[in-house]
């Protein structure tokens, strides 16, 4: 018996759609898998698009794209949307059961994204949503800040390693509005983009960014240092702050 | 490099931010901070000493210009040769090279943060910059004009001489005064208040002139008057027509001369050796020595009615020990206005100031080329004691002072000296007096035994060798004890 071709399909929870269309691919001898987190999307990812993330509808095929382009490049995208239009990766959700098999057939891989777009379905851009995210509105980058808050940070380890006389000025330092100032934007902005990102392909990224975020927030918000925690400070948060940047320096890769 | 502190600038708008990097560099470095290029602007035209200047270029954060890049030029047009370390987080290599271009000594990136090579990078970028900063400074002495420094009393009442005297342009001047005291300066500081000052001034040292080419040097010759004048030779009087002459040591010359130069005070001609023809000219001239004109008068070498001519205007030039005040002054000039203590180790100030300069502001000069040149050679960041000329460094004032001959002011001693020259002096008379006989002397003086009043003398011989390095001072003591002083 010829192995089915796994086609992963990725849409969000309210679209009934892909749960409709499952006897059709079942008749077209597909294997019709709905895309988990850390699911590797080859060798064939629809995305139905634009998502709605319960607030409003979010074009996400754009970062997908990128994202293909650079670690599966081999991969074929289909974007599912709701327009007419001709593209060699695009297929009209009311005309796939008719166009399906020619587009399967004749779409490129992935990695003609690496210089072109697929088609906009005409959500909020996520592409764009990334960059301001991390590059921010004219602003220092996420990378950036988190740069400047080790900066900041680290020279202290020396310090108290090497003139531990120093201790009570290195708290105060430490505990300076200046340096949680640069938290605070670090923060924010998470906060007000992190909803937007449920349906893009970095979930383990944007998870690991998260859970750092969350063990970062009460040195930063909830107490000061003081001599109870000041190894902490540079045991704990110096190696999290490098790996959040890190993370964050690995999603500017994709968000050019 | 020494092990002394260094002074940074440290200039961000962040600078509030980066406390604990400043913290970390803190056992080496004592940091300024400037948050803004007016502040900058502030420390960077005080007298202050920097040793480095850290510039993050990403001042004015959110701006997205790297306004620090263009802050490298104005600091270095400040302060030439001062090593500025660039700090930023900015990896362009275009950003590297515009900062290299405009002059920055370094360029570390925040991201690169390591405590011990930003160490290295900020030691040996200070050293590359002491090493331009020495020369530019020793460049700058070479090509210093001679600016009459002093503002204590009696320099004051000099320059109002010789302002006085610039206004009556045909009235002789004599600057006494030990050598390196300033005599050419003083003649120049009264040329450039004179009418005069648009002609020439023309010193000649007199005493480096073969006597016997004086004459042509001084009033010229006709051509073939003599061996020495093979063409015409127009003499300085004539060059500095309308102008000034500067007569350098006139104590050393003869007769011959002297009554050549008195004619030519009297009636303001010369006559060009070999011609038969005066020539009136206009010159004022100053006349200066170092040496002692009426005690030459007295033993018959200079002229005493030249003397009369020339001494109508006196000035005498202290000598620099004599006016110690002027010395941070005379320091300051040649440091070209800086905060000049900051570039010398406390004790070198200590040194320099109790030193007696017997060569005077010459000797002031040359020693501050010498230190340069010591602090480049042992590479200290500033000026130590090691740096010091040897007969600086090792220059005692109580010792100088004893051995100079003059009757001893007790005053002029530390309280310990004076103290154990009074009682060197007691136990001196009471040897006199007894004879040498120590047993007599000490039950004389009250002490317990004669074995007291020898530990008395060594403690003293220990403590203040100085006292017993005088000329004829305790001979009887020094004959009595012949042990302790061998």
């Amino acid at each position: 018996m010829p192995e089915k071709k796994v086609l992963r399909w990725l849409a969000d929870s309210e679209n009934q759609i892909p749960e409709a269309l499952r006897p059709w691919a079942a008749q077209q001898g597909f294997e019709w898998v709905a895309f988990q987190s850390g699911d590797t999307p080859a060798p064939v990812l629809l995305i139905f698009s634009p998502v709605w993330n319960g607030q409003q509808y979010l074009s996400i095929e754009g970062v997908w794209a990128k994202y293909l382009a650079k670690d599966y490049p081999d991969t074929q995208l289909i974007v599912v949307g709701n327009q007419d239009t001709q593209d060699t990766n695009f297929v009209d959700v009311l005309q796939i059961q008719e166009r399906f098999a020619a587009i399967l057939e004749a779409a490129p891989a992935a990695i003609r994204f690496a210089t072109a777009m697929p088609v906009f379905t005409g959500g909020m851009d996520m592409g764009e949503r990334m960059k301001r995210f991390l590059k921010g509105h004219g602003n220092e980058s996420m990378a950036a800040i988190c740069q400047e808050i080790y900066f900041n940070l680290s020279p202290g380890r020396d310090a108290l390693k090497n003139q531990p006389h120093l201790v009570q000025r290195i708290i105060e330092a430490i505990n300076d509005p200046s340096v949680k100032n640069n938290w605070g934007t670090l923060a924010s902005r998470w906060i007000n983009y992190q909803p937007f990102f449920g349906y893009l392909p970095f979930y383990t990224i944007f998870e690991e960014i998260r859970l750092l975020m969350e063990c970062l927030r009460p040195w930063f918000e909830d107490s000061d240092a003081s001599m109870e925690n000041i190894e902490g400070w540079f045991s704990v948060v110096l190696p999290d702050l490098k790996r959040l940047e890190s993370l964050l320096k690995k999603l500017e890769e994709y968000v050019q | 490099m020494s092990n002394s502190r260094y002074n940074a600038l440290y200039i961000d708008d962040e600078a509030p931010a980066r406390k604990l990097l400043l913290l970390a560099f803190s056992e080496q470095f004592d940091f300024d901070l400037a948050q803004t290029v007016e502040q900058m602007d502030l420390y960077l035209d005080s007298g202050k000493r920097f040793d480095l200047v850290l510039l993050d270029l990403e001042l004015e954060k959110g701006s997205g210009d790297l306004i620090g890049l263009r802050l490298i030029r104005p600091i270095l047009a400040k302060r030439p040769g001062l090593p500025v370390v660039v700090i930023t987080k900015d990896e362009d290599a275009s950003t590297l090279k515009t900062a290299q271009d405009a002059g920055a000594a370094a360029f570390l990136l925040k991201s690169k943060y390591d405590l011990a090579e930003w160490t290295e990078t900020f030691e040996k970028a200070i050293k590359t910059g002491i090493l331009n900063q020495i020369q530019d400074k020793l460049q700058r002495l070479a090509t210093l004009g001679s600016a009459f420094v002093g503002e204590v009393a009696p320099i004051i009442e000099i320059k109002k001489t010789l302002e006085a005297v610039s206004k009556s342009p045909t009235t002789p001047l004599l600057i006494m005064g030990e050598t390196g005291t300033g005599k050419e300066v003083a003649a120049k500081y009264l040329h450039s208040k004179s009418a005069r000052r648009i002609k020439p001034l023309i010193p000649v040292n007199l005493s480096s002139i073969p006597a016997a080419q004086l004459e042509i040097k001084l009033f010229g010759a006709v051509k073939g008057a003599s061996s020495e004048a093979l063409r015409e030779v127009e003499g300085v009087f004539r060059e500095a027509n309308g102008g000034i002459l500067l007569l350098d040591e006139i104590g050393d010359i003869n007769q011959d001369i002297q009554i050549k130069l008195l004619r030519f005070l009297e009636d303001r001609k010369i006559r060009p050796v070999g011609s038969d023809r005066d020539i009136q000219l206009d010159i004022q001239i100053i006349a200066a020595t170092h040496r002692n004109l009426p005690e030459l008068v007295r033993q018959g070498l200079f002229r005493e009615d030249l003397h009369q001519r020339l001494k109508a205007v006196t000035i005498t030039l202290p000598p620099l020990r004599e006016r110690k005040e002027d010395i941070p002054r005379l320091f300051q000039y040649y440091f070209g206005g800086y905060g000049v203590k900051e570039y010398f180790s406390p004790e070198v100030w200590q040194q320099l100031s109790e030193y007696n300069w017997p060569g005077n502001v010459r000797e002031l000069r040359n020693t501050v080329q010498a230190m340069w040149l010591q602090q480049l050679i042992q590479e200290k960041h500033i000026i130590d004691v090691a740096c010091l000329p040897e007969e600086i460094r090792h220059y005692d004032p109580t010792r100088a002072y004893l051995q100079s001959g003059a009757d001893i002011d007790l005053l002029h001693l530390p309280r310990l000296h004076a103290l154990a020259l009074l009682n060197m002096q007691y136990i001196e008379g009471a040897m006199r007096v007894k004879n040498k006989v120590k047993h007599d002397v000490a039950e004389m003086l009250g002490f317990k035994s004669a074995d007291s009043l020898l530990y008395d003398i060594k403690t003293c011989f220990r403590d203040f060798p100085e006292l017993f390095e005088m000329e004829d001072t305790f001979p009887t003591i020094k004959a009595g004890y012949p042990q302790i002083f061998k």
